[in-house]
């Protein structure tokens, strides 16, 4: 029944198409260009929105414009992990290898993102809260998110076969995925000094269309910034891993 | 008036080292990549 609805074979062929390195390289350097022109455009917007046209916060006067780096962090740090595990997931299901390729060249960028969340993050609390640093739900599982990127990196770097590596990194990405839901309720879970979400996908958000707006320009433009340099990242580790076949010889030399 | 911008009601040291860091990751991110395809394509 479900296989006649999704037709188990034309899936499987979609998914082999774009999962090989060859098509998924040429297909990626087409994308890149209108993705730099998406950031250029969107960063433009968001940052003078974030600085200039969005009035100061009633509570927190000019101080809240953190947010506008900070909620954008944040989110590629559990996006960045979110499809690191679909990539997994995809990726023993039908073995193909752009899956590892996504997970191996993500996790730095995941790294660096939830870097920024903890640290914008902690600038931001010293004159709201007092102190940069609280060992509260919110701030401790984001701090275990960074160690389980750290975790990725190494494992993958102390595995000599590359094979076993992969499977390794794919199935500890899965696992670690129990921290990101962790991450996000743990603002309503626990008592916390963390605000709660003031976007909202369902419903309204929490906040005037002229603080909202430049927010969502800030948080696309970290999602094309991330999506440019993963594109080229992922473009680099398939010529490093093709090196040998034919394709990428001719393509070196011409 | 430039000064006022800068001062950001007295959190500037916050607001800009915050956004300043970010700046500095991400430019940091997309060099080391524009680099090593310079290195690999040659």
């Amino acid at each position: 029944m479900i296989m006649k609805i999704i037709n188990i074979k034309n899936m499987r062929q979609f998914i082999h198409k774009w999962g090989s390195p060859k098509y998924f390289y040429h297909y990626a350097g087409r994308l890149l260009p209108w993705f730099c022109i998406a950031a250029i455009s969107l960063f433009s917007y968001g940052l003078v929105g974030a600085l200039y046209l969005a009035p100061p916060d009633y509570q927190q006067g000019d101080g809240f414009r953190i947010i506008y780096v900070h909620v954008p962090a944040a989110f590629m740090s559990l996006g960045i992990y979110s499809l690191m595990t679909f990539a997994a997931i995809v990726g023993f299901i039908w073995k193909i290898k752009l899956s590892d390729i996504i997970i191996k060249t993500a996790a730095p960028l995941g790294a660096w993102f939830t870097f920024l969340a903890l640290v914008t993050g902690a600038i931001w609390g010293k004159p709201m809260w007092g102190t940069y640093w609280v060992w509260d739900a919110r701030l401790t599982s984001e701090l275990i998110l960074l160690v389980i990127y750290f975790g990725l990196i190494a494992l993958r770097e102390a595995i000599p076969d590359k094979e076993l590596a992969a499977k390794a990194t794919g199935i500890f990405t899965i696992v670690g995925f129990v921290n990101i839901p962790i991450i996000h309720f743990s603002v309503y879970w626990w008592n916390t000094l963390h605000q709660g979400d003031t976007i909202q996908v369902f419903g309204k958000s929490l906040m005037a269309p002229s603080m909202l707006h430049p927010l969502l320009a800030m948080i696309l433009a970290f999602i094309f910034f991330f999506g440019i340099v993963l594109l080229m990242r992922m473009r680099l580790e398939i010529i490093k891993r093709a090196n040998k076949t034919l394709w990428v010889r001719e393509f070196l030399q011409s | 008036m430039i000064m006022h911008f800068f001062a950001m009601g007295g959190f500037g040291d916050y607001i800009w080292s915050a956004f300043g860091i970010t700046a500095l990751v991400l430019l940091g991110l997309l060099l080391s990549t524009i680099y090593q395809y310079k290195k690999i394509i040659k």
